[in-house]
């Protein structure tokens, strides 16, 4: 048992000496790098003493459970290996400091309390075995010891922490979230650069750490000049700052250091612009017009520090505003922390005027109403002047006139009104520049003449008035076609044909013989139409005030019978094969810009020659046979040079019931796109065989991009009628 | 047995039961030790699910444009003459830097600038360069913020298109009208929160896909909803023949109840998400009819949005749709017009596409002013990137083509609280690099949610035990562009 005591008393002997002296010449100590890394330790070694010295206390405190020659022996221990894990916690504290950035004053006080620490540690042991049956000297002995290691601890957490670390909660809280109040006499520094400042930049540059001879000490209560440079020169000063906050992050010299909390761009640009524009700290945010370069800034900042425009008036209970709102009625707060509320109304078929009355629980908080596309009438309006703190209104294409207007006037804090798609005249104009707070006006289709505009902006300046869109009358607008309404230009048994106008009050006519419809003659559609056999319709839309939409074709056609098998004599371009011959005796027609979508058959080297075979017992008798074509002219697909129709009881002893030789290619359609067909009546009596056979153009005309080479042929049908 | 879920019941022992207890107890007791207000009522997710915004919001709705392709920011707003200068030289490597390159060009042995061949002027107070393929948008200059410094990270469209649209590349995460949805509720009961409504241009054209508009994680009735490009624009709204409102009524109620039974047996959200559809479904049935109604609105709007407005299915349709959709309360209307990826041809088919969307554009802007809406409904008109100021391919002064550039591009966005009148950002001579303030797409969704009245970081959604944002773990709002 000696031994080991007379080792721990050499070890405090030469431990807390070397500490003392280590730590008077703290200023010049140079450490050797082993030294350095040793001084690592300290967070780990410094939870020793403390987990020590509170067992040392649980020992005294339940001293009468243990037996008195063992009580003595394990508190004599625990006492010896606290003032032991203390002195070494203190050196490598020591050397831990060295190597860091503390604030001078917070270290004194650790390293100073610590070395005490560490000597009262060593006192206790040696005291223990002298003094500790005087109970009191030795309870007041181990109050002290926890104080003293309380402070030290304390100083230490707010070193590495901060010397907030340890504050209460909602200390801090307020402390991060007092907001900027901007008042006449707010300065654009106390606003914009001393929360940049203190948030960055205070924490090393502070009366007691003045890093770099820097010092940009905080006094919240001044409301300019708040801090000062041990710089003499303030304005070679600024620009240090933005020379460093400029550097690259991985220079040295770069502000804040790397590791510190770094400015955000934002903060940046302020930081920089502001001490570009003479780094003034009185300046106020007052004086800052359009044209001072730091006009944007603080527009910026104020914007984005402001939050909820604030009232007075209460929150609507939260059971109460649910109570307003249904499906039709939208009740909501603006925002999270503010009492204002909105409204909505859709749907006119479920409006009441009585929603408005119903809305009185909350005229104090509304703040918006929105009643567009409402039914609501003149003598409704007198309901709104329950929301006095109204501020805009919007009354787009209700039924109000000029009559109802005054009954808004009351509205005294209201500041934009939307009047636009109503009877409102001119005459409303003088009452409406009266209202109390009104900024905004907007008129847009309403009764008011353009000579009324331009006098109404020139009379009534204070107001902004808003007349909205008005139609050029030279500005004439073509028409667009009529919408057909048929999915497919097929039309089964008994379907009719059917379009839809694109403008209201539009005309369609037509006529069935390929002719430009005029806008006299013309047959007009009223009603559905149906045909017996294919047509071809042509089709404009005509309505005075607008040009007319341009001609448009639409070739119908018959569901046709379906021969009982087909047969391709010829073959289709690998590319375009489609579904192979049935593809031209399905009832699909192809679409135009889809050629390869299996509905087309396309020829260019070879004329398309196909075979139709009826077996059925009593074979149809077939009054029309159509063939079915794209043209897409400058994509070298025309339309065919001539088409042939054969027909017999024989495959093999057909003949000719019908050919069709196409006019060539003209000039003027040289962009044409589109689809079109060959009809072939059929006087002959019915047939068990047909043969269509279809030639493409051989040589492009010489006013074509491809001239002299052959042109394509794509069908996508033939059809068999009755 | 063949229903897993009976099957899975099946597995559940009383041994697993009480494990699964004893950790569920320990936990939530350590839990609450631990989080303060851990089972007080008011935390972030529940005052999300109110629908309030987080602070007083300046746009209350959205309708994005988008140009999908990609429209060539050198060629519309990003004016730079020192490319007409230099035209057919080569671009300096100093200023490539380290920009990887697409498959398409990344072999070319030859980067030859190349101007634009359309014209710029300055208009408005604030002179805003924009290109003569935009006259109308031009006459409006003082009312749209251009911003010339947007930049991305994807260098394809897919990536690029799903980057933009839920802030990250890989898609699975919801869209940005689905975060809306989420956030801020709809307006409007009787219609959806999100819709989306697609057009085609004649240029050269990319896809746009559902994965898009999707909820991804989030309930499934925040997905967008594609309308028709037909002239009904949501098809089967009609009851069929021989079903009056009545009979359509007892139907949903009775459905309803078996849902309710079958929500009870499973508690699964997604048969509640389907009720609410239902109902929905029925509410847009009065809805729809009345959105759609021209009567009180006059002929002379077609002038404004051009005559294309009456062909269903067209930009300009989409515009008028998409402006009586948000004022009938739809939070988030986005639009997809394609056609915008010039690799070649660049001339004509610029040409042709400006033209779809020039009128209608302006419109749009024009029309929601006039009706007192602009300032609470943001648009946003823009592609997924920039396009090279190099010719893609052989280079001809005539007919030149651009490849895709993530480093800059233009949009532009107007109403809904965000600066008028003003160019925000600028890049270099060359067009290739920013210079000043530059607008990641993050940033870009920060500030369209604080415009919103929501905080990016605390609009929120945990999934796999994770917390998601729309901005992922980065963005800041830009105030520069915020009025």
């Amino acid at each position: 048992m000696q031994v080991y005591k007379h080792w721990i008393g050499n070890i405090l002997v030469g431990g807390n000496f070397l500490l003392l002296f280590l730590a008077f010449s703290a200023d010049k100590l140079v450490l050797p790098s082993f030294l350095a890394w040793s001084g690592h330790f300290h967070p780990l070694l410094l939870h020793l003493p403390i987990g020590i010295a509170i067992l040392s206390l649980l020992l005294w405190l339940l001293k009468k459970h243990f037996l008195a020659d063992s009580f003595n022996e394990i508190y004599d221990f625990s006492l010896s290996v606290s003032a032991v894990t203390s002195v070494f916690t203190a050196l490598a504290g020591l050397f831990l400091s060295k190597g860091q950035d503390y604030e001078a004053i917070l270290l004194r006080n650790h390293l100073w309390s610590g070395v005490a620490l560490s000597f009262f540690s060593w006192f206790s042991w040696w005291a223990f075995s002298n003094f500790y049956r005087i109970k009191p000297f030795w309870t007041f002995l181990q109050l002290t010891g926890l104080a003293l290691m309380a402070f030290v601890g304390h100083a230490g957490g707010s070193l590495t922490h901060g010397a907030d670390f340890l504050n209460w909660p909602e200390d801090k809280v307020k402390k991060e979230d007092v907001p900027v109040q901007f008042s006449d006499s707010t300065t654009y520094f106390q606003a914009a650069i001393r929360p940049i400042l203190e948030n960055k930049c205070v924490s090393c540059h502070k009366k007691e750490k003045a890093k770099g001879d820097l010092i940009l000490a905080s006094n919240p209560n001044a409301t300019s000049q708040v801090w000062v440079a041990r710089h003499s020169n303030v304005n070679e000063m600024l620009k240090e700052i933005i020379y460093r906050i400029d550097l690259p992050v991985t220079d040295k010299k770069h502000m804040p250091p790397r590791g510190k909390n770094p400015l955000d761009p934002i903060e940046m640009m302020i930081l920089k612009n502001w001490i570009q524009a003479g780094g003034n700290t009185e300046i106020l945010l007052t004086s800052i017009k359009e044209n001072h370069p730091l006009f944007t800034d603080m527009n910026a900042l104020i914007n984005v520090s402001s939050k909820v425009k604030t009232y007075s008036f209460p929150f609507l209970p939260s059971k109460k505003l649910e109570e307003l709102n249904d499906a039709f009625t939208v009740v909501r707060q603006m925002a999270a922390e503010s009492p204002a509320l909105k409204v909505d109304f859709f749907i006119s078929k479920f409006f009441d005027p009585s929603k408005l009355d119903k809305l009185g629980v909350a005229k104090e908080q509304i703040i918006q109403l929105n009643l567009s596309k409402m039914p609501l009438k003149d003598q409704d309006l007198i309901k709104l002047q329950a929301f006095q703190n109204l501020e805009k209104l919007i009354l787009n294409q209700t039924d109000i006139t000029d009559k109802g207007i005054k009954e808004l006037q009351k509205l005294n804090k209201m500041e934009v009104l939307s009047l636009s798609g109503t009877q409102i005249s001119a005459k409303s104009i003088p009452l409406l520049a009266q209202f109390k707070s009104l900024k905004v006006v907007y008129l847009w289709h309403t009764n008011i003449t353009e000579p009324e505009y331009q006098e109404t902006l020139k009379k009534y300046k204070n107001i902004k008035w808003y007349f909205g869109f008005s139609p050029n009358p030279d500005d004439i607008l073509p028409l667009n076609g009529p919408i057909l309404e048929n999915k497919s230009l097929v039309l089964a048994e008994g379907d009719s044909i059917r379009f839809k106008k694109s403008m209201p009050g539009a005309l369609i006519r037509y006529t069935l013989d390929g002719k430009t419809p005029d806008s006299l003659t013309s047959k007009t559609y009223t009603k559905p139409l149906v045909f017996s056999k294919p047509v071809t319709l042509t089709v404009k839309v005509f309505k005075e005030g607008w040009i007319s939409s341009p001609a448009y074709s639409f070739s119908f056609f018959k569901e046709g019978v379906k021969p009982d098998s087909i047969r391709l004599l010829s073959l289709p371009e690998p590319e375009y094969l489609g579904a192979g011959a049935q593809s031209i005796s399905d009832n699909n027609l192809g679409k135009i810009d889809q050629f390869r979508s299996g509905n087309w058959l396309g020829f260019r080297n070879n004329k398309m020659e196909a075979v139709f075979r009826f077996k059925t017992k009593d074979i149809p008798s077939i009054r029309y046979v159509s063939v079915h074509y794209g043209i897409n002219v400058q994509s070298y697909i025309l339309a065919p040079h001539y088409v042939e129709l054969w027909g017999g009881d024989n495959e093999n002893k057909m003949t000719l019931i019908s050919k069709q030789v196409l006019p060539p290619l003209k000039k003027e359609n040289l962009n044409e796109v589109g689809t079109s067909a060959v009809i072939m009546e059929v006087k002959n009596k019915p047939s068990k065989w047909y043969k269509v056979v279809v030639k493409n153009v051989d040589i492009l005309p010489a006013f074509h991009p491809g001239k002299g080479s052959k042109g394509w042929i794509f069908i996508d049908e033939v059809f068999f009628n009755r | 047995m063949s229903n897993p879920f009976f099957e899975n019941q099946q597995h559940v022992t009383r041994r697993h039961f009480l494990g699964k207890l004893s950790v569920g107890i320990g936990s939530v007791a350590l839990g609450s030790l631990l989080t303060k207000d851990l089972f007080t009522p008011k935390s972030l997710e529940d005052s999300i699910m109110a629908g309030i915004p987080h602070f007083a919001p300046k746009a209350k709705r959205v309708i994005y444009l988008f140009q999908n392709g990609a429209p060539s920011q050198l060629e519309t707003f990003d004016y730079k003459p020192l490319l007409n200068k230099m035209v057919g030289q080569e671009l300096p490597p100093s200023i490539r830097g380290d920009q990887r390159l697409t498959g398409m060009t990344a072999g070319q042995e030859k980067f030859p600038l190349v101007g634009s061949k359309f014209a710029f002027n300055q208009y408005g107070q604030n002179g805003t360069w924009i290109s003569e393929i935009f006259p109308n948008i031009a006459k409006m200059a003082d009312d749209i913020c251009v911003i010339k410094t947007i930049h991305t990270e994807a260098i394809n469209h897919d990536p690029a298109l799903t980057f933009f649209q839920t802030g990250a590349q890989q898609g699975n995460r919801p869209s940005m009208g689905a975060w809306l949805s989420y956030g801020l509720g709809s307006e409007n009961a009787n219609l959806p929160a999100y819709c989306v409504l697609l057009s085609r241009g004649k240029g050269n054209g990319q896809g746009v896909y559902s994965k898009l508009w999707t909820n991804g994680f989030l309930d499934s009735i925040h997905q967008g909803v594609q309308f028709s490009n037909s002239d009904e624009p949501i098809l089967y709204l009609e009851n069929p023949d021989g079903v009056d409102a009545v009979t359509r009524r007892k139907m949903l109620d009775k459905l309803a109840m078996l849902n309710e039974e079958n929500f009870k047996e499973f508690g699964d959200p997604e048969i509640q998400s389907r009720v609410q559809q239902y109902e929905m479904a029925y509410r847009m049935q009065t809805a729809v009819p009345e959105m759609m109604d021209l009567s009180k609105e006059p002929d002379y709007i077609v002038n404004m949005y051009g005559a294309e407005s009456m062909v269903p299915g067209t930009y300009a349709a989409n515009c008028l749709l998409a402006r009586r959709l948000s004022e009938s309360g739809v939070r988030f209307v986005q639009l997809y017009h394609q056609g915008w990826d010039q690799h070649g041809n660049l001339f004509n088919e610029m040409s042709g596409q400006a033209m779809d969307v020039d009128r209608a554009s302006a419109a749009l802007v024009q029309d929601l002013k006039q009706r007192g809406l602009l300032d609470e409904t943001l648009v946003i008109w823009g592609g997924e990137f920039g396009r090279t100021n190099y010719c893609q391919g052989n280079f001809s002064p005539d007919n030149y083509g651009r490849d895709h550039h993530p480093r800059c591009f233009s949009i532009w966005m107007a109403g809904g609280g965000v600066k008028p009148g003003i160019s925000y950002g600028e890049t270099d001579d060359f067009g290739y690099n920013i210079v000043k303030d530059p607008v990641h797409v993050h940033d870009f969704h920060a500030t369209v949610l604080h415009l919103l009245g929501m905080d990016h970081e605390k609009l929120i959604y945990k999934h796999l035990g994770r917390r998601f944002r729309l901005t992922d773990v980065a963005g800041k709002v830009v105030p520069g562009i915020i009025a």
